[in-house]
């Protein structure tokens, strides 16, 4: 009775959990769940990533299971040659500790490797991060300029006041609104880190979709920035026609995720060889563009693009 | 395996979604410098001494054009002379971005000398232009300047002018004895021969636009009066003998016509004058001082100089409707103004502070800038492809030619084997 009253019990749990799964699945929940299972795969792609881009998987050799049989008690006894097998035990238990200390050794072994592993990943990771961060540090810069700069201006507002109202100057407390300004700055980095962090999610998911969220600002940034290294690039190659005025000439430049030139065609001839010579042998002649790293981000603005060329007086 | 899989599985997903309009990157600025070229000496395959180095005439023509930087020869890491020997990655390294190579071989009785030669894209990676052409002996320079042209041409876009004339004056003082020649000479000042010598003044030298007579002032009589000489023939024929001035004489584009300046009827006026009728066609009526004429290539209209606003300044003026629009309106000094091939600029000279310096503007008037730093400069001349302007000019206190590209960017001085140097006039096209 009481079994058939568990497993009824146990049949309306598991119901019940199914139901709240599917109820889950349901449009106001889907999303969160989908968001979730692909943070899962991105944070595993991440951390494969970064692995196999440095070292070959490594194997660990682990030892062949034991093969001891534990006896109980009661067999024990009922056997007629107990002595004998209490020595075999003996020996066998010996054996079974040898070969558990084995174990524990290599295990031991193991981890090691595993720490030394994942020190290292995380030395790469910390790299990474720190390029991240020299990324980040010339807008930091500017940032931490421009609050330096109101922080004067209220200082000096400050002081204004503190002439106005004839008070004994105090000397003037630098340090403390540094820290808060410091905090505003850590605070400031940190949503911006969060919110790259969700447009590379949003960058795996549809961009589309989500129509209510404007233009990824880390693109459209990240974007000008590789724009402008490649276009001062070709710009120093690019030995202009002098007979060339007016005429524009249209190449499709396609790259390899390393940056490196894949192909360049024109599409669009401005009429004038010369003018086309130029510009194919501009891009060749610089050979290797800077892109970005991220795939996707790559994918999406730099693995084709085009090129125009149109001299200016 | 697993990982791998998750990885082909977001990788396609990424290309499933790369959907979105193609960037394009609008390139209008380039680099200010001159093209790379490596003119690399050509190999002699004749027993003989050769009579001129080409690829040293070709070096030289393309340095000084400014739209090239040559590489110095000591600098090439190995000295090819056809296209199967250039390792492009070697003439990369040295940045450059074209290579020249060829080679001189003779027929068995040497009188006549084979020039093959390559010009090869470095970047691009293949032959862009090469030829094999044969001269005699003697025409070893021309044969340099022929293949300067082609591989001017080959690169910019625009025709080169190094097989191009120019026709000058010059000046000997010996003693109280003065000798004007009117000389001719390749566009880089070699190979100059004399066409006419007399001890009175000779000026403006005129080129006719097919290249086979030149219309110039000579006051051989006394007094100016115009002249046309065959260059070939070498044969003069007064055309013009006016009481007073004759001066500035300059062909229509069909040639049919002289625009000139004479002071016949009290005043210096600009005349078309018909040269197989001989007859005359007053184009101004003014009591300022209207000359230097200049026809824009269409024939349509001219420009001119004129002092009725009380000081030199520059005028253009429709043939049809004959009212004259000022066109400079800076500095007390604008004059001798010059239309590009094209139509579209107008250079002249334009007195600064002190100086006198070669000017350009388009052919309505504006943008005008300076374009020489020399201090007494005269008598622009364009080169026949539009990218250079020769001009005369005080250099130690002597008169020289100048060259400077129509940007400004280029300048060069021609040598002189003669005294004084003056009014050049850059030929059409030779063929």
């Amino acid at each position: 009775m009481i079994k058939k009253a568990n497993r009824q019990q146990y049949s309306q749990v598991l119901r019940e959990s199914i139901a709240l799964l599917k109820q889950s699945l349901t449009k106001g929940h889907r999303r969160y769940l989908t968001a979730s299972v692909v943070l899962h795969l991105v944070v595993v792609i991440v951390l494969s990533w970064s692995w196999s881009a440095s070292e070959a998987v490594k194997t660990y050799v682990i030892p062949a299971s034991i093969e001891a049989r534990v006896l109980t008690a009661e067999e024990i006894d009922q056997l007629p040659y107990k002595k004998k097998q209490r020595q075999e035990e003996q020996a066998r238990q010996k054996k079974k500790q040898d070969e558990l200390r084995k174990k524990k050794e290599a295990q031991r072994k193991k981890e090691l490797a595993k720490k030394k592993a994942e020190a290292e990943r995380k030395k790469k990771i910390a790299k990474a991060k720190q390029e991240e961060a020299k990324k980040k540090k010339l807008a930091e810069q500017k940032r931490k300029a421009e609050l330096e700069a109101q922080r004067k201006k209220r200082e000096q507002k400050k002081k204004q006041e503190q002439a106005k109202r004839q008070e004994p100057p105090k000397p003037v407390e630098a340090p403390k609104p540094d820290r808060r300004l410091e905090k505003l700055a850590e605070q400031r980095e940190k949503t911006l880190r969060e919110q790259r962090m969700a447009e590379r999610l949003k960058g795996i998911q549809d961009l589309k979709e989500s129509a209510q969220s404007p233009e990824p600002v880390f693109d459209l940034d990240e974007k000008t920035r590789y724009l402008s290294i490649i276009r001062s690039r070709i710009e120093s190659r690019w030995f202009k026609p002098p007979g060339a005025q007016n005429d524009t000439v249209v190449l499709r430049i396609r790259l390899f995720p390393t940056g490196e030139l894949q192909s360049v065609d024109v599409i669009d001839s401005s009429g004038n060889f010369a003018l086309d010579q130029s510009a194919l042998a501009a891009v060749n002649a610089v050979g290797k563009f800077e892109v970005p790293k991220e795939t996707a981000f790559f994918e999406k603005y730099f693995r084709s693009f085009q090129m125009s060329f149109k001299p200016e007086a | 395996m697993l990982l791998f899989l998750f990885r082909v599985f977001l990788v396609s997903a990424f290309c499933v979604q790369a959907v979105y309009a193609e960037l394009r990157i609008e390139i209008t600025k380039g680099s200010d410098d001159a093209v790379p070229i490596a003119v690399v000496p050509f190999t002699n395959r004749t027993n003989l001494a050769l009579p001129a180095d080409i690829a040293r005439i070709i070096d030289a023509n393309l340095l000084r054009s400014g739209d090239f930087v040559t590489l110095p020869t000591n600098k090439m890491l190995s000295l090819p002379d056809k296209s199967g020997d250039v390792y492009f990655r070697d003439w990369k390294m040295l940045g450059q971005s074209f290579v020249l190579v060829g080679q001189v071989s003779s027929d068995a009785a040497g009188r006549r000398f084979h020039v093959q030669y390559e010009l090869m894209d470095v970047y691009n990676q293949k032959r862009v232009v090469g030829e094999l052409i044969s001269s005699s002996t003697t025409g070893m320079r021309q044969l340099a300047h022929r293949i300067s042209d082609k591989i001017y041409e080959a690169i910019t876009g625009v025709r080169g002018a190094f097989s191009t004339k120019i026709a000058y004056v010059t000046l000997d003082l010996k003693g109280d004895d003065a000798e004007y020649r009117l000389q001719l000479a390749d566009a880089d000042g070699q190979r100059s021969k004399t066409l006419f010598k007399s001890a009175k003044p000779v000026l403006s030298p005129s080129w006719s636009n097919d290249a086979t007579r030149i219309a110039y002032v000579s006051f051989e009589s006394g007094r100016p009066a115009i002249y046309i000489q065959n260059i070939k023939t070498g044969k003069r024929k007064q055309i013009t003998n006016f009481r007073g001035l004759n001066s500035s004489p300059m062909w229509s584009p069909d040639d049919k016509k002289l625009l000139m300046t004479l002071s016949k009827d009290g005043n210096a006026e600009i005349y078309s004058y018909h040269i197989a009728s001989a007859s005359l066609d007053r184009l101004t009526n003014h009591y300022g001082i209207d000359t230097e004429g200049s026809w824009s290539r269409d024939g349509r209209r001219i420009v001119f100089t004129s002092d009725r606003s009380g000081t030199p300044q520059i005028y253009e003026m429709d043939l049809v409707e004959r009212r004259p629009e000022r066109l400079t309106f800076k500095g007390r000094y604008n004059a001798r103004p010059r239309f590009s091939y094209d139509g579209e600029k107008v250079y002249f000279v334009h007195k600064s502070t002190r100086d006198y310096h070669i000017a350009s503007m388009n052919a309505d008037g504006t943008d005008q800038y300076i374009l020489t730093d020399t201090p007494l400069d005269e008598s622009p001349s364009v080169s026949p492809n539009g990218r250079m302007i020769i001009y005369a000019t005080k250099r130690n206190g002597k008169g020289v030619l100048g060259v400077v590209s129509v940007d400004g960017d280029s300048k060069y001085f021609l040598p002189s084997s003669h005294g004084e140097v003056r009014e050049p006039s850059w030929s059409p096209f030779l063929n």
